[in-house]
């Protein structure tokens, strides 16, 4: 299987690529009844492509983390069934952090100060007990009821309230 | 001994050096001696403290000349939001000491130190540094996220909205298997700071 490639499309509107995404979305059940696509859209981040298909798909929403008291892109992560990779998570995860850091640096006036994600650690293997990931630097800040991992990796010189 | 934990560093504040020593587990005679009274002569002791366990928590001393300028210390404490076990740390500086830089740097070496010691051993399951920021100057002076010299990271506040911050030792796991647990009554108020910590 040759290596997906990657593509960021932070706040790009690339119109192919968003039709991409909308069949990968539609293909992997993915969008609930009442989704505003417009919204979900303008919240791409990076795409990886195996040839012309979308493999996985990475959201960023720009959010008050009120734990850290600080401004976050949250991230998410659609993973095709044939593509739950580690590696290509953290390929995606890396490239993600430099596109909002970079535009983060870039619009201050965002305060947008870090990235942040919740983990469902099952299926990670070992990957989910270290309490930092690198290169990332997503790191557990906390845990849900659920289990689920809280993690943040902050921006170089990121400030709080 | 790894030789991390043997080193002694010297650092130029204004015309002295300080040496910081590694006290964690030694109970050194010297270090022991100097603390308690550097502890009572800066009412650096609540009154209910319990004098042999605070010297037992001694993690590291920070001198001038012969002179102890300050102290840190560290107490190992399970924190069920991060499910794993932090140690806590505390630094103590002499009142005319201060803002010279003695607590960031007694600081990193302290954090050095627990990570080596931490290393050597795993048995022990103590993942990271954690500290609760009780300066107000510090809070007022470094508003950033993450200290730029002892690396300590805002990971959320406690119930009376002090800064907790984590520095995750390069071994750090996190447990899967956290079956959840009871504080104990100790001498420290850490308790009641991390109960309920970090409300999301």
């Amino acid at each position: 299987m040759t290596e997906p490639t990657l593509r960021p499309v932070w706040r790009n509107h690339d119109a192919a690529a968003e039709r991409d995404v909308l069949a990968f979305w539609r293909e992997g059940r993915l969008l609930s009844q009442d989704v505003d696509l417009a919204t979900r859209l303008n919240e791409l981040c990076v795409i990886a492509y195996a040839g012309n298909k979308v493999v996985a798909v990475n959201t960023a929403v720009l959010t008050r983390l009120e734990q850290v008291h600080a401004r976050v892109a949250m991230l998410r992560l659609a993973l095709a069934a044939d593509h739950r990779d580690l590696d290509l998570a953290a390929s995606v995860l890396q490239l993600a952090k430099d596109q909002l850091q970079d535009w983060a640096a870039r619009h201050p006036e965002e305060r947008v100060m870090g990235i942040a994600a919740v983990v469902q650690t099952r299926g990670l293997g070992t990957k989910g007990n270290e309490a930092v990931w690198l290169p990332s630097g997503l790191a557990v800040v906390g845990h849900a009821d659920g289990g689920q991992q809280l993690r943040l990796a902050w921006f170089p010189d990121a400030t709080i309230d | 001994m790894a030789p991390l934990l043997e080193r002694r560093h010297f650092r130029l504040e204004g015309m002295h050096e300080i040496d910081y020593r590694p006290a964690w587990k030694r109970s050194d005679p010297v270090i022991e001696r100097d603390a308690e009274i550097f502890w009572r002569r800066e009412n650096a002791l609540r009154p209910t403290a319990n004098v042999t366990t605070s010297l037992s928590s001694l993690c590291a001393a920070a001198y001038r000349s012969k002179e102890l300028v300050a102290t840190a210390s560290v107490s190992a404490r399970p924190i069920p939001n991060l499910r794993c076990t932090l140690a806590m740390y505390r630094c103590f500086v002499a009142r005319e000491m201060r803002e010279r830089g003695i607590a960031t740097g007694l600081t990193i070496f302290s954090r050095d130190l627990m990570e080596a010691w931490s290393s050597e051993h795993p048995e022990e399951q103590i993942v990271g540094l954690g500290a609760i920021i009780r300066s107000r100057l510090l809070v007022q002076n470094l508003d950033l996220a993450v200290y730029p010299k002892t690396k300590l990271a805002l990971v959320g506040y406690s119930r009376r909205g002090l800064q907790i911050r984590v520095y995750w030792f390069e071994h750090a796991r996190i447990s899967k298997y956290w079956p959840g647990f009871q504080l104990e009554d100790t001498d420290s108020d850490d308790a009641d700071e991390f109960e309920n910590v970090i409300k999301g």
